[in-house]
């Protein structure tokens, strides 16, 4: 029994190897306990919500959650689609009730817009929203005829020039007879003198539009948000005399501070109006006169949706007319407020849909996403108030942002990255392996290349995060047409024959630079007036990085995922067997040949292991796109509201940020406040998530070990 | 021919060249290329990182500039003693209250839980309470209507009103009746841990003094909403609880130690008045030179923006430009004059400070020792207190002298800046009074969640790797590798968010347990802290450890194992004594690796740590991390501001740790591993 040499006390051996045992055993399991108890609690918590869902999860974009309380024997109408939307939500059936299904006839109007219309900005945006509709401008005309509608019997005051403008115009106020009022306004001429002073800072805001010379110690703009009554620092350097309106001294004489002042004259100026009287309905105008009765009239009920700064559009219909839909109230409006608008082919249509009335057994209180709950307003408002919003009355309600609708957006723009990313990882990582595999002699350069990869490997993600920040998103060279003005660097490539359009330039603030004109003069006077772009007839490389964008992002992830992707596909090019090269060289094959057809054909499906092992790292990283790709809320599909073609629409399409799964999750879980209605968006987008991941994982470990059985050489 | 010859096979080819260079070597070259992508993309990193970063210490000279010459350093120096003279006074109110509570009962608490009770049963019962509510509204609403009609002379009003009246009164009752009956369900489902954290603490005190109260206060609860009529009222156990428990107050207040330590606590709260007072005078002028200060650096920008842009405005515009280049401050404010304005205030400082001082002395003698006290809590602050109080005259003392021999003009080097970020204990960014970037607090939030981290994971990782290896059948093998390579697959985000959601409420509960109230630190202050993030880590990293760790085990040579059961050790002691030693350089690199990656996860501390930029004094503390304050902040940050310059530089102090860690890691592995 002695025999054995490390023994003295065979008992005492044998509970301290137990206990040794165990504890090996125990820390073993409490691993797994753990991992099994995070998939459990996940699929436990989110698979009932799934169930509930359905694949309205999936498909749906993250919306806002409504919730309303309404009151017993509510009565509403809905359309069936929000209807159904409404009892995946609010699951519990005894309050609703007197369910009834029934036809709601809609009266459209459809109509064909021929080339050359003109068009107010609003107009043409409620045509955009309501059909799948795009035009570009040819040009903005300040002086065609517009049409506004007077929705009360009023009296505008206009000054003598513009009512002799009107006159002179051809508009259906011209004819209009009008009475000549006197007004009188005062302006005060005031004396300041030298000095440090404590000021209102709602003072110094009004001081700020007279002429006044004082230096202002402090930021007057955030003192103005947060405490315009706060006293600052002033200093008028010399004594002075200016002319102030009412507003700016009846100001200062109720400021508290110690600034001293004294009223040196009351100037008098009076002036003539000409009233004319306005009946309600709807009136033609010059549009240049329209901006000039509003300015002077600002209060008065006119209504219109046109953009007052820019004028009406002329639409470029590239000869092409679609046909058009508009609800028919909608259309009468834009008919008499456009008289410019050339239409075609006008023929009422009637549309059924199905609805749904209903009516709440119990005050009780319904949740539903957004989009849906505004369609249940408009479908039971009973007026629409000054603002053409729909009002309905509801008990009380309140709002959660992400906590309805799906995760469609965030699936996209995960899956787009991980595309991108791995081509661009896959194209870099293979064809170094393949140097460091089969061109590569050992040497001082190659170890030092497996440093750096090691190294590589190491680095945190928040650091290829701001790396990517620093280097993708803000200096790498983009290849474009209309480049930033603020880019220091901007190499000429190849010209461009087709200019941005009028309403691309307005978009994106592209001023268009002619050949005549001063590049630099030009430059700096648009940047002056806030324009970010230009264009002058060339492609660039421009040092001006891609901003937070797929490619941006995508680059960073592959720079991150690149040592994992060098060193499986070496792995696996090792794998292949020597003598395959050897007997492909001895044939008269090249290097490159025998590379080709004997060594990378074996190893692809380690290289594609490799990149799904890729792919699971790469789509749960949230720090490397949280300043390169990813955004919070987006409203449109990647693929969708792209407006450019050919080549251009590309680099649009990689060149928008997008939401990802990953970043979803964090908004959820950090960014917003915690109640029990967000739960569901989190734990579903968890599960899903994971189930994304862990199906990749899965899939990885299962390659490997059907390759390693598989190609035993 | 031509054709063959150049498919000879030992025919070099010569048809494509560039520049002397094949095809062949083109293709080599292209993979080369490539290969230094590896290095490239570090020498990037470096490059890109240490571009911003080292800009921030210039704008940190200047902001340093600006906080000594407008004399902010100066009052920070005398709000630094305000600050310690508040931590005192607000640690004797702790003593005493904690100590009253201890010995006068829960009392005076009851009400505060209670209340708490209902805002959640009120949540709980929305619908409820919303039915009860408007079905009383209506009759409100209705009622002078009815008594008119009743009494006129229309009969058919008449009829109406009654009519009206009774189906109101009948939806009232039934609301009522509902909303009782629901009480005492929901009642029942409200449970201590499901209170707010403020109150769960107190809760759980008073569940641990006496366990009856809790259920007690339900059945008040209950009480409450059957007899419920839309108006507060207090039930009689809770107010009954409340009287005595003020009552008992009240009784032992007087005795002699809570006199004593009224009287400590008042002379703490009087002492500080005037000096408190001076302090504010001092800041409110000092943020009038600071914005001067300000406005003149920023001024010199706008300048040269206005007079590029005034050849090229319109006349209108030039003119209201012309007005705003008048307004340019071209002047630099005369610091000197202001500095003497503000060490103006150093007699008056003396003279308050000199009594506040002797008065907060004098009272700090009187202070009970801690073994007068009888809860344990209470003993704990009084020791900080004491602690503290031995610290104070000398603190106030060198406060003081720093006062006293601060110059406005005391040249800032860039020792100053360096040492500003490195050393210093402040981080706040978009302060309206000075913006700090100080990387200690950050760096010890990272350090001490790492180490925990680490500690929890080594045991854990090693100890699986050596049982897998050497200990578990073929088919434990089978389940566990993949099952711990399934971990190293899921996103950091998920257990973040498992940890904000699941596990940090877990460990505070367990934290308030009687059982581990000996471990220091216990019971913590909030869900959010370095033991939860640490926990989350551990398992984060168990993965890249386990998985090293069990390689080296492996890589140990078979005839050692064999060589050791030969001479009749056995399995075990093959593998502790053996093996684990042999295999040591790996599980160190391993350890090592870990660490590298526990420090560089950004997630679960941005959304588990907690976020309080501040050095912790225990591992239940919250933390604000490097990796966490990058995440958090980029995103807002200008670019080109402090801030920003700030963040990338503790990207770069990373990005070196990663690069220090790794190389270590390839040291230890390669000086004392591979011994085969």
């Amino acid at each position: 029994m002695s025999a054995n040499p490390f023994i003295k006390k065979k008992g005492s051996l044998h509970t301290k190897e137990r206990i040794q045992k165990s504890l090996l055993f125990l820390g073993t399991y409490t691993i797994l306990i753990f991992t099994l108890y995070i998939f459990w609690h996940i699929a436990w918590k989110g698979a009932p919500i799934l169930m509930q869902y359905g694949t309205d999860f999936i498909t749906r974009k993250p919306e806002t959650l409504e919730v309303v309380g309404f009151d017993k024997g509510k009565q509403l109408i809905v359309d069936q689609k929000s209807f159904d939307t409404l009892t995946t939500y609010n699951p519990s059936k005894e309050n609703i009730q007197d369910i009834e299904t029934f036809k709601k006839e809609f009266s459209f109007t459809s109509f064909k817009i021929k080339e050359g219309s003109l068009i107010g900005d609003g107009y043409l945006s409620d045509i955009e929203k309501q059909n799948d509709f795009f035009a570009d401008f040819t040009l903005r005309n300040k002086t065609a005829t517009t049409g506004f509608t007077v929705t009360k019997n009023t009296i505008l005051n206009l000054k003598p020039t513009t009512f002799e403008k009107i006159q002179q115009s051809d508009s259906s106020l011209s004819k209009l007879e009008s009475q000549v009022i006197e007004f009188e306004d005062n302006t005060f001429e005031v004396n300041f003198t030298k000095g440090e002073f404590n000021v209102q800072a709602k003072t110094i805001e009004l001081l700020k539009e007279s002429n006044l010379i004082y230096y202002l110690f402090g930021n007057l703009k955030d003192t103005m948000d947060d405490t315009p009554d706060l006293k600052m620092n002033l200093e008028i350097p010399s004594d002075q005399t200016v002319t102030l309106t009412p507003s700016q001294h009846s100001g200062l004489q109720s400021d508290n501070g110690d600034i001293t002042t004294s009223l040196k004259a009351k100037l008098v100026e009076k002036y003539q109006r000409n009233a004319i009287s306005l009946n309600e309905g709807t009136h033609t105008i010059p549009f240049n006169l329209l901006v000039d009765i509003i300015a002077e009239n600002p209060a008065a009920p006119i209504s219109h949706i046109h953009n007052l700064d820019k004028g009406l559009i002329a639409l470029d219909m590239k000869g092409t007319s679609e046909s058009l839909l508009l609800p028919t109230e909608a259309f009468e409006i834009l008919r008499s407020e456009n008289p410019l608008l050339l239409l075609d082919e006008i023929t009422p249509v009637t549309k059924e849909e199905d609805y749904v009335r209903f009516s709440f057994a119990n005050a009780c209180m319904i949740k539903l996403p957004t989009s849906n709950m505004s369609a249940l307003r408009i479908a039971n408002a009973g007026k629409t108030d000054s603002n053409n919003e729909a009002r309905l009355k509801v008990l009380n309600e309140h709002v959660h942002p992400y906590s309805a609708g799906g995760i469609s957006g965030p699936i996209w723009g995960t899956s787009l990255l991980v595309v991108a990313c791995m081509m661009i990882g896959l194209f870099i990582g293979v064809a170094s392996a393949v140097f460091l595999g089969e061109y590569s002699k050992k040497g001082r350069l190659i170890s030092t290349i497996r440093l750096a990869m090691l190294n590589l490997a190491g680095v945190p993600s928040i650091v290829f995060g701001i790396f990517g920040l620093g280097l993708f998103v803000s200096v790498a060279p983009k290849l474009t047409k209309t480049p930033s003005i603020e880019s220091k660097v901007a190499i000429p490539i190849f010209p461009s024959w087709s200019s941005p359009t009028l309403r691309a330039q307005e978009a994106n603030k592209i001023v268009v630079i002619n050949e005549e004109q001063n590049k630099t003069h030009v430059l700096r006077a648009a940047q002056q007036n806030g324009l970010s772009r230009y264009f002058d007839g060339t492609y660039y490389l421009s040092i001006e990085g891609w901003g937070n964008s797929i490619i941006a992002g995508a680059f960073t992830l592959a720079m991150m995922v690149l040592p994992i992707i060098i060193t499986s596909s070496e792995e696996s090019l090792r794998a292949v067997p020597k003598g395959f090269r050897e007997a492909s060289l001895a044939l008269g094959a090249s290097k490159w040949q025998s590379i080709r057809t004997a060594v990378l054909p074996y190893a692809t499906p380690g290289i594609l292991t490799a990149s799904v092992l890729g792919i699971t790292r790469v789509a749960g990283e949230t720090a490397p796109i949280m300043f390169t790709a990813a955004v919070a809320e987006k409203s449109d599909l990647p693929f969708n509201g792209l407006n450019g073609t050919g080549m251009d629409k590309f680099f649009e399409f990689i060149s928008q940020s997008v939401q990802a799964m990953p970043y979803h999750i964090y908004t959820v879980a950090g960014k917003i406040p915690q109640s029990d209605y967000n739960k569901p968006m989190q734990y579903g987008s968890v599960l899903v998530f994971m189930i994304i991941v862990m199906a990749f994982a899965g899939l990885s470990v299962f390659l490997r070990i059907r390759m390693r059985k598989k190609y035993k050489w | 021919m031509n054709n063959d010859k150049s498919e000879h096979p030992f025919s070099k080819n010569k048809g494509f060249k560039v520049l002397g260079v094949g095809k062949q070597e083109l293709i080599k070259y292209f993979f080369g290329g490539n290969a230094f992508i590896s290095i490239v993309v570090l020498l990037l990193i470096t490059i890109f990182l240490a571009r911003e970063a080292i800009y921030f210490f210039p704008q940190s000279n200047t902001n340093l500039k600006i906080y000594r010459q407008a004399g902010l350093e100066f009052t920070d120096y005398t709000d630094d003693q305000l600050k310690y003279q508040q931590r005192l006074k607000s640690l004797a109110t702790n003593v005493k209250q904690y100590e009253l509570f201890h010995r006068a009962g829960f009392g005076e608490y009851v009400p505060k839980v209670f209340s708490e009770m209902k805002n959640q049963a009120s949540e709980k019962m929305k619908p409820e309470i919303l039915s009860f509510k408007i079905s009383a509204d209506r009759i409100s609403s209705k009622e002078i209507i009815w008594s008119i009609w009743s009494k006129g002379k229309n009969e058919e009003k008449k009829a109406l009103a009654a009519k009206q009246q009774k189906e109101f009164t009948d939806q009232f009752n039934n609301a009522k009746r509902i909303l009782a009956k629901r009480i005492n369900t929901v009642a029942y489902e409200i449970s201590i841990n499901k209170l707010k954290p403020e109150i769960k603490q107190i809760a759980y005190k008073i569940d641990n003094t006496d366990p009856s109260v809790f259920p007690k206060l339900q059945q008040a609860l209950v009480e409450f909403y059957s007899n419920y009529t839309g108006k507060e009222f207090t039930p009689e156990f809770v107010k009954s609880s409340s009287d005595e428990g003020i009552r008992r107050k009240n009784e032992i207040a007087k005795d002699d130690i809570f006199t004593n330590l009224s009287d400590i606590e008042k002379t703490l709260t009087v002492s500080y008045l005037d000096f408190n007072k001076m302090v504010n005078e001092l800041r409110e002028r000092v943020s009038v030179i600071k914005d001067r200060a300000v406005s003149y650096f920023i001024s010199k920008e706008k300048e040269i923006a206005l007079k590029e842009g005034i050849p090229l405005a319109s006349p209108e515009r030039k003119a209201e430009l012309e007005v705003q280049l008048a307004r340019i401050i071209s002047k630099e404010p005369d610091y000197g004059n202001l500095a003497i304005e503000t060490t103006a205030y150093l007699p008056q400082h003396k003279q308050l400070h000199d009594t506040m001082v002797a008065s907060t002395i004098s009272a700090l003698s009187k202070l009970p020792s801690p073994e007068d006290l009888e809860n344990p809590e209470a003993q704990i602050k009084l020791k900080t207190l004491i602690t503290l109080s031995e610290n104070y005259p000398e603190f106030m003392q060198s406060q003081r002298a720093k006062l006293e021999s601060w110059k406005y003009d005391k040249p800032i080097t860039t020792l100053d800046s360096l040492g500003s970020f490195f050393f210093g204990s402040k981080w706040v960014a978009n302060s309206s009074w000075n913006n700090f970037f100080g990387l200690k607090p950050l760096f010890g939030g990272s350090l001490f969640i790492t180490l925990i981290a680490v500690t929890i994971a080594t045991p854990f990782a090693v100890g699986g790797a050596i049982y897998v290896n050497r200990l578990a059948s073929p088919l434990e093998q089978n389940i566990i590798k993949p099952i711990i390579e399934f971990i190293q697959a899921i996103p950091s985000v998920v257990i973040a968010f498992l940890g904000v959601l699941v596990v940090g409420q877990k460990i505070l509960s367990l934290s308030y347990s009687d059982m581990l109230n000996w471990i220091p630190g216990f019971p913590a202050q909030g869900e959010q802290m370095m033991l939860t993030a640490g926990i989350l880590l551990a398992f984060m990293a168990v993965p890249t450890m386990f998985t090293l760790a069990e390689d080296a085990i492996n890589n140990v040579p078979k005839s050692y194992r064999e060589a050791s059961l030969a001479l009749g050790a056995t399995k075990l002691q093959t593998v502790l004594k053996v093996i684990l030693p042999c295999s040591l350089s790996g599980v160190v690199a391993a350890v090592l690796l870990g660490f590298g990656r526990i420090i560089g996860e950004t997630m679960v501390v941005l959304l588990v740590a907690g976020g309080r930029i501040k050095w912790p004094d225990t591992w239940t503390d919250p933390v604000h991390t490097m990796t966490g304050i990058i995440a958090q902040s980029t995103g807002e940050a200008a670019a080109g501001s402090i801030q920003y310059r700030a963040l990338f530089l503790v990207g770069l102090m990373l990005f070196l740790i990663s690069l220090i860690l790794n190389s270590l890691a390839q040291n230890v592995i390669k000086r004392y591993g591979a011994k085969s």
